[in-house]
């Protein structure tokens, strides 16, 4: 429920619309919007969602003081100066208690947090979430070269910038402190160093508090092929504790034996987190069948373990064997093979319904489609119900269904699913022969997912990337 | 026209193969075009639809969801893109595990598991405050706490594989008086959860060790054993029984656990509630869960603190319909955060993103005693510590202030805010993302 009131209390966006210094040409769209969301991860359901326009955003005197007209860039700093002006105890008065809590939607339409679930709570934030997404940067670091659109972000990175820097004897640079450490625990460079068992050398560096430049090394290069590249000959980068300690006392440390150290290492039987994941043959589904069971709107039909475990708290036992999902894209695989027509609105390429491209790029674009599809009209946005009306419309449901075929099921004139599956499995290099097309979808989902040239499981881009190179391995492996 | 369209639709992708190289942002872009900007409240609607359709067991507008989501949906776009498509693959492997549900989420999926190094783990905790922030805020907590004891004897029950030491050996190290002698024991066994890595908890150890030497703080940790998971494959196997957790808890007794008299027992729980079952095992109400049960345990080996440090949300034993919007609401905001600085096709935002989706997919697609994912809201659980006879420690100036010099570090989305003393949260945005809290048994005699 949208309301605009005008009467809002304390509304800053009425204030700066009827008395503030901006030329009144510049139209404002300054609404406060109220809406009420209960759901779950709302920060805040009876928080008072307020939209302001660019300019009201980041006007720096949005609170204007009606007597004087000067301009504040905070209320709190607004009503201190009203008090100055000896008002009438009635007008001393703020119009009315703040008592909601407000939160702020970013201007730009297609910002994450220009919808009111993502709003955030604080007026400086959001102002400062807008420039430095939506804005210009104009502060840049002299060091670096980083730049910022906010000024105390710039200001807070020129403190930290290059005055503390911890690198440790990998050569990893860290900023933060803690990151040195952790990382610094763990490194394969202190490893080896206390194998070696060398004296720490320590010289001064702990007097200057504001820049130091700290290596980890406690170990001087000289000694032994230091780990990779740039070493500095090594400095301290121990606690005061430790430095006071005299380098006479260090090597008996560094010497003792890891092994003998009573109880430092009582590690029992290991468990290896070293977990290497078959890919899901988890389905049961048999080879397709021979049945066909056309339509997919029976209950016991598509999905049965989705809609079993949401009747109750457990899975149930779908009723169908569970061929069924598999029947379900035989079925489509049979009528792709052949050739039954695909329902004609599925492949209506007006202007108005991109979300059939979306569907038929599947489909074969006849040139006079893909005209048609780059005949482009902006359109408004549609909401969720109206693109699942689109989905109805393109037969997402029917057994022709684009749905799975875009789910990359329509693989080749021949579609076969077992011929498929082991034609997959073979150029895969032996992996699993999983039967039916059922196996081949899961793959596809499984390996094609996160290629950048795929769409969602798309298996015949997901055969592309098996053959590529790639940054995973396809999981089938 | 239909001869025509029979005649293509056979040589889709031999005589087409320019369709799939599509990249995805052309087909999404698209989309975009239709349908407006592709916003949180957009995607977050399908999803009600779909739980809608679930509960009504409307087949038809599932698959409608499922085809708009697919055509939304992209592992590189925006994070609400990509956020729903790992919603909707976590869905389809849903629906296509027609099997029984006796199948053990051991981890096995379509989803390959990622190994870090240690090095990379190190990385990983430090790249947003998620994890950070609970190690930050319980290494203050337990470093006050141990003040005045000689020997310290922490039970480490957390995910991360000790990420959280080297910064509170590094503070003990510091000390004015010096260290005390400090050791570690963690369990043999873990959730079979993101991160994980590729090499033993004894390589872990080992350098933890080495560490400590470094800094000359005595130290000593060690791994106990719960058998028999330990010599399964990696411990994960037969999830589904619940005898596991039990096995699991047994252990926890002082005799195993090798507790000394003269050490101050500190009792560390790094998102490892939500991993502890919560259901009801008995039909009588002196039946306790799991996750009780280990509260009690614990409460009885005399802890002279405990932090608790968990995902604040609630996602235990709602309806799945309501778990999949509110997860949907609450995971997003790792995937903002990840958006704020790496850049769409980086691959190790696609990899930590992975990560999430997993836990997506544990969230949405398993049922009892698998969806080992039942994450308990910071107020829920301190109403459950209180229950089991807990008191809550305040946190102190001295640690808000740690934690916040943390937060200036990182993105300036990150910050945090105190309920009440007692537990601190860590916000993205103003969204309440990681709750910290400490205890005491009630007991206790120590004032705070």
């Amino acid at each position: 429920m949208v309301e605009i009131h005008s009467s809002s209390p304390s509304a800053e966006a009425i204030v700066s619309t009827s008395e503030n210094q901006i030329p009144a040409d510049e139209p404002e769209t300054t609404v406060p919007i109220k809406k009420r969301r209960n759901l779950p991860g709302m920060p805040d359901p009876d928080a008072e969602v307020i939209a302001l326009s660019p300019r009201t955003l980041l006007a720096t005197n949005r609170f204007v003081c009606e007597i004087c007209n000067k301009g504040f860039q905070r209320d709190q700093n607004l009503q201190l100066h009203r008090r100055g002006h000896n008002l009438p105890w009635k007008l001393r008065q703020r119009t009315s208690k703040e008592v909601r809590k407000r939160v702020y939607v970013c201007p730009e339409p297609t910002c994450v947090h220009h919808d009111s679930s993502r709003a955030l709570g604080d007026l400086t934030g959001i102002k400062k979430h807008f420039c430095r997404k939506h804005g210009e940067k104009k502060y840049k670091c002299e060091r670096c070269s980083k730049k910022y659109a906010v000024q105390s972000d710039w200001k807070a990175h020129m403190k930290t910038c290059g005055t503390r820097e911890y690198r440790c004897d990998c050569g990893t640079l860290f900023s933060r402190r803690d990151s040195f450490i952790t990382h610094r625990a763990f490194c394969d460079a202190l490893a080896q160093e206390s194998a070696r068992s060398q004296p720490i050398v320590i010289t001064n560096s702990e007097g200057d508090l504001k820049v130091e430049v700290v290596t980890a090394s406690a170990e001087l290069p000289a000694s032994s092929p230091p780990p990779p590249p740039p070493l500095t000959p090594s400095t301290g980068v121990l606690s005061p504790a430790l430095s006071i300690q005299s380098p006479a006392e260090l090597p008996e440390n560094q010497t003792a034996d890891l092994q003998t150290q009573p109880g430092s290492a009582a590690l029992s039987t290991s468990v290896t987190t070293t977990t290497t994941t078959k890919v899901a043959a988890t389905t049961a589904v048999a080879s397709c069948s021979s049945s066909s069971t056309g339509s997919a709107s029976t209950t016991h039909g598509v999905f049965p373990g989705i809609f079993a475990a949401s009747a109750s708290a457990e899975l149930s036992q779908p009723s169908r064997p569970p061929s069924s999902y598999s029947d379900l894209l035989c079925a489509m695989a049979r009528s792709e093979r052949t050739g039954n027509p695909i329902d004609p609105m599925s492949l209506s390429l007006s202007p108005s319904l991109y979300l059939s491209y979306g569907a038929s790029s599947l489909f074969p674009p006849t040139s006079h489609d893909h005209q048609r599809h780059y005949a482009s009209n902006s359109q408004p946005a549609l909401s969720a119900t109206a693109l699942l009306q689109k989905a109805a419309q393109m037969g997402a449901t029917s057994s022709k269904s684009s749905f799975l075929q875009g789910l990359g099921l329509a693989m080749s004139s021949s579609y076969d699913p077992l011929d498929n599956a082991s034609t997959m499995a073979s150029r895969m290099g032996g992996g699993e022969a999983a039967p039916g097309g059922y196996s081949a979808f899961l793959t596809s989902i499984g390996s094609g997912l996160d290629m950048s040239t795929t769409s969602f499981g798309g298996v015949n881009s997901a055969r592309e990337t098996w053959d590529d190179p790639c940054e995973r391995k396809p999981s089938l492996l | 026209m239909k001869a025509e369209l029979r005649g293509n639709s056979s040589s889709i992708s031999l005589q087409n193969p320019s369709l799939f190289n599509t990249t995805q942002s052309s087909i999404s872009g698209a989309l975009k075009e239709c349908v407006g900007s592709l916003d949180g409240a957009c995607i977050e609607k399908l999803l009600l639809h779909f739980a809608s359709a679930l509960e009504s067991n409307d087949v038809t507008l599932a698959q409608q969801v499922m085809w708009v989501l697919n055509n939304v949906a992209s592992s590189i776009g925006d994070p609400n893109q990509r956020l729903a498509s790992w919603f909707l693959r976590a869905l389809i492997s849903r629906a296509a595990r027609v099997s029984p549900p006796t199948i053990n989420f051991d981890g096995r999926s379509a989803l390959q598991r990622r190994l870090m190094t240690v090095t990379e783990l190190a990385g990983y905790v430090d790249l947003i405050p998620w994890h950070r922030f609970g190690f930050c805020a319980s290494n203050s907590i337990i470093f006050k706490a141990i003040q005045g004891f000689p020997r310290v004897h922490i039970l480490d029950f957390s995910i991360t594989h000790c990420m959280q030491w080297p910064t509170l050996i590094d503070a003990l190290a510091k000390r004015p008086e010096g260290p005390p002698s400090l050791r570690i024991s963690v369990p043999s066994w873990r959730p079979p959860v993101h991160p994980l890595l590729n090499v033993s908890s004894e390589e872990v150890c080992q350098r933890l060790t080495n560490f400590a030497k470094f800094k000359d703080v005595p130290f000593e940790i060690n791994v106990f054993e719960v058998p028999p998971l330990s010599t399964m494959d990696a411990g994960i196997s037969q999830l589904g029984s619940s005898d596991l957790y039990d096995l699991f808890l047994n252990q926890l007794n002082p005799s195993t656990l090798e507790l000394r008299d003269d050490e101050a027992l500190v009792i560390n729980c790094q998102n490892w509630l939500r991993y502890m079952p919560d259901e009801q095992k008995g039909s009588t109400s002196h039946d306790t869960s799991c996750r009780d049960a280990f509260l009690e345990i614990i409460k009885d080996l005399s802890p002279c603190i405990v932090t608790v440090v968990d995902e604040d949300c609630d996602l235990g034993t709602l309806s799945l319909a309501s778990r999949i919007t509110t997860c949907f609401n609450y995971l997003w905001i790792p995937f903002d955060a990840f958006e704020t600085f790496l850049p769409k096709n980086s691959p190790q935002r696609i990899e930590y993103e992975a990560d999430i989706g997993h836990k997506i997919e544990n969230i949405i697609g398993f049922e009892g005693i698998q969806r080992i994912e039942r994450l308990e809201s910071g107020i829920n659980l301190s109403k459950r510590m209180a229950n089991k006879g807990f008191q809550s420690v305040p946190f102190c100036e001295e640690t808000v202030k740690e934690v916040k010099i943390l937060l200036d570090e990182h993105a300036s989305g990150w910050g945090m805010k105190k309920d009440d003393d007692d537990m601190l949260v860590l916000t993205w945005k103003g969204h309440n993302s990681i709750y910290a809290t400490a205890w005491v048994p009630c007991s206790y005699g120590v004032e705070y």
